[in-house]
């Protein structure tokens, strides 16, 4: 417990920051992160897709040939 | 050569003014829409008190007047040359791609030019009779004026053309428009605002103003006419 | 493409392990820098003392950051001096021997504050190891953008185009986190959320300029007019963004700016440690959303040539 007014008022001044700081930062993390998970997300979902489709491709052409 | 791009740029300024005078619908739509402009500007101060000066704020409201208005113009005539067919076949003629811009560029410009001249006196009659005016700064205005508007019909050709061609056309235009015009009517909006309320540091604030106009105009009027070329043949 | 998404798990990695560096850096390394004042009658050893100190205010919210400082404010010809109860755009509260006084913002001329002066740590500065680096990237990356759209105009290739448009995204991603950053900042350190000011507003232009390059390439159907519209339009934004900044001097700045050799070494290394890393995870993150392009390309022909 802080008992000395002059730290109170160093402290609370201190701590008033505090949410603002941490909210910028998890902003931040939350921003970047979510935006590269989504973009890993698509990707891995394109690449299937090509997959599946390349293979049809060269099924359908190894029939042909 | 040369001669031959003058008489070309004449005669698409002729058409265009031509045209105009016979239907009357541009100056008409923009002198009235600024007129309108002038009595939502009454409703918003109506509250403002006694205690309100207009002049403070005066140059704000002129140029936001002439922004609005010009990007009425701007969409008008550029969807004119688009539903008539003109533009496309202006580009099958050979005719060099800067006469065109230039045509539509300084026909907006007069045509802007004309309702900011009519705007001005309605402005200064309904809002700031009776205040105090210094005659030898308000003279400078009309420089400002004109130089704000080379921007804006410059710029604003250059956008429109662009966004005759989109989906959302007037919404679009304003969505270019706006933040790109954001130097320019911060300068013009300095030096007019400077030349309404005076004194010899309005003078050289004026022309800290028009500084900043005269050089965004050189710059941006520079680009836009370089890539006018490309928007017009896209 | 294979290489792309490799490129970009590289740089992912890299410019993770530099961020969590300078973020460590930041917190457990560079020292707080002493900012701010305390009211108190008493001197104290318990907190850095650095003298007594006296400051003008020249407007009404200025204030607000000073509750229960000695204040003394002159407001329509008269001075009142007491201890500050609230204060913020519209007006100024006052405790005085004979009560609460209060004055409104549009009559106040000049304000005192006095107190005396401690090392109060100023953790808001906390931001500017990774504000300052997001900031920069996203102008850096309009540079490429406006760069690949010249680069189109020139060749018309659809590569360039679709380089363009994914700094342009890369952008967008920047200046969002550039602006959220921004604005938690500007609570802590000036107590308000958002101040028409130069730095402010011209960022604000160009993430509108940014916004509206998406407007027009999401109204535009036809692909290649789409493409040489979007070029030509962030080419003068990119034009106009620098003037933006620059037509703004005309007015003094509240934004801080970083003073030449103004850096203690573990602030400076940590920041550099993050810019280096910023860059790494936008190059990440365009490198990623250009295999995406990519690998969207060959279902397209994959497509096409299956239904043949």
């Amino acid at each position: 417990m802080v008992t000395d007014p002059t730290l109170k008022e160093v402290y609370s001044l201190v701590l008033t920051q505090w949410p603002l700081v941490a909210g910028a930062y998890a902003l931040l993390w939350a921003g970047l992160v979510v935006y590269v998970g989504f973009a890993l997300k698509r990707l891995n979902g394109l690449g299937k897709q090509v997959e599946v489709l390349e293979a049809a491709l060269a099924r359908r052409s190894g029939e042909a040939g | 050569m040369a001669s031959s791009s003058m008489r070309q740029f004449r005669a698409m300024l002729r058409k265009d003014i031509v045209m105009e005078l016979r239907t009357k619908e541009m100056l008409m739509s923009m002198g009235l829409y600024s007129l309108l402009t002038m009595v939502v500007y009454f409703v918003a101060l109506s509250q403002a008190g006694a205690g309100f000066d207009p002049r403070d704020i005066a140059a704000g409201l002129l140029w936001l007047a002439f922004i609005f208005t010009s990007m009425l113009g701007l969409n008008r005539s550029l969807v004119h040359e688009k539903d008539q067919g003109c533009l496309e076949a202006l580009l099958l003629s050979p005719v060099d791609r800067p006469v065109i811009f230039f045509a539509k560029a300084i026909g907006n410009l007069i045509f802007l030019l004309v309702v900011e001249a009519l705007t001005i006196p309605v402005f200064a009659f309904l809002f700031l009779q009776g205040r105090a005016i210094d005659p030898a700064t308000v003279a400078l205005i009309p420089l400002v004026l004109v130089a704000g508007s080379v921007g804006i019909a410059g710029v604003g050709t250059l956008l429109a053309t662009m966004s005759v061609n989109t989906t959302g056309k007037d919404f679009v235009l304003a969505m270019l428009f706006i933040p790109l015009m954001y130097p320019l009517l911060l300068g013009a909006v300095t030096a007019t605002a400077a030349a309404i309320i005076g004194g010899p540091e309005g003078v050289s604030l004026f022309w800290t103003g028009m500084a900043w106009v005269v050089g965004y105009d050189v710059i941006m009027l520079l680009a836009s006419y370089g890539l006018y070329e490309f928007i017009v043949g896209a | 493409m294979k290489s792309h998404t490799t490129r970009a798990f590289i740089a992912l990695a890299i410019g993770g392990v530099l961020t969590l560096a300078a973020f460590l850096g930041a917190f457990f390394w560079a020292g707080v820098p002493d900012f701010g004042f305390v009211r108190t009658a008493e001197r104290t050893d318990s907190v850095r003392y650095q003298g007594p100190f006296d400051q003008e205010i020249d407007e009404a919210r200025y204030l607000a950051n000073f509750a229960g400082y000695d204040v003394e404010v002159t407001a329509g010809g008269e001075t009142v001096r007491g201890d500050l109860v609230e204060a913020d755009e519209t007006h100024v509260t006052i405790e005085t021997a004979d009560g609460e006084v209060t004055v409104s913002a549009a009559e106040f001329e000049t304000g005192r504050v006095r107190g005396s002066s401690y090392g109060r740590p100023d953790w808001g500065q906390k931001i500017f190891y990774f504000h300052v680096p997001v900031a920069e990237i996203s102008f850096i990356v309009f540079g490429f953008a406006a760069f690949y759209s010249i680069r189109f105009i020139m060749t018309r290739r659809r590569e360039y185009d679709t380089k363009a448009r994914v700094s342009m995204e890369v952008t967008l991603m920047f200046v969002m986190l550039t602006m959220a950053t921004g604005i938690l900042w500007t609570k802590a350190a000036w107590g308000v959320w958002w101040d028409w000011e130069p730095r402010l507003t011209t960022y604000f232009i160009m993430t509108l300029l940014v916004v509206a390059y998406f407007v027009l390439r999401n109204s535009v159907e036809d692909e290649e007019r789409r493409a040489m519209y979007a070029a030509v339009f962030s080419i003068l934004g990119f034009i106009d963004a620098p003037i933006s900044f620059f037509i703004t001097r005309l007015i003094p700045s509240n934004h801080p700016v970083i003073e030449r050799g103004g850096l203690e070494p573990p602030m400076l290394i940590s920041f550099i440690i993050a810019q280096i890393g910023m860059i790494a995870l936008g190059y990440a993150i365009y490198q990623l959303r250009m295999g995406e392009m990519l690998l969207k390309d060959r279902i397209e022909s994959a497509k096409t040539q299956l239904e043949r």
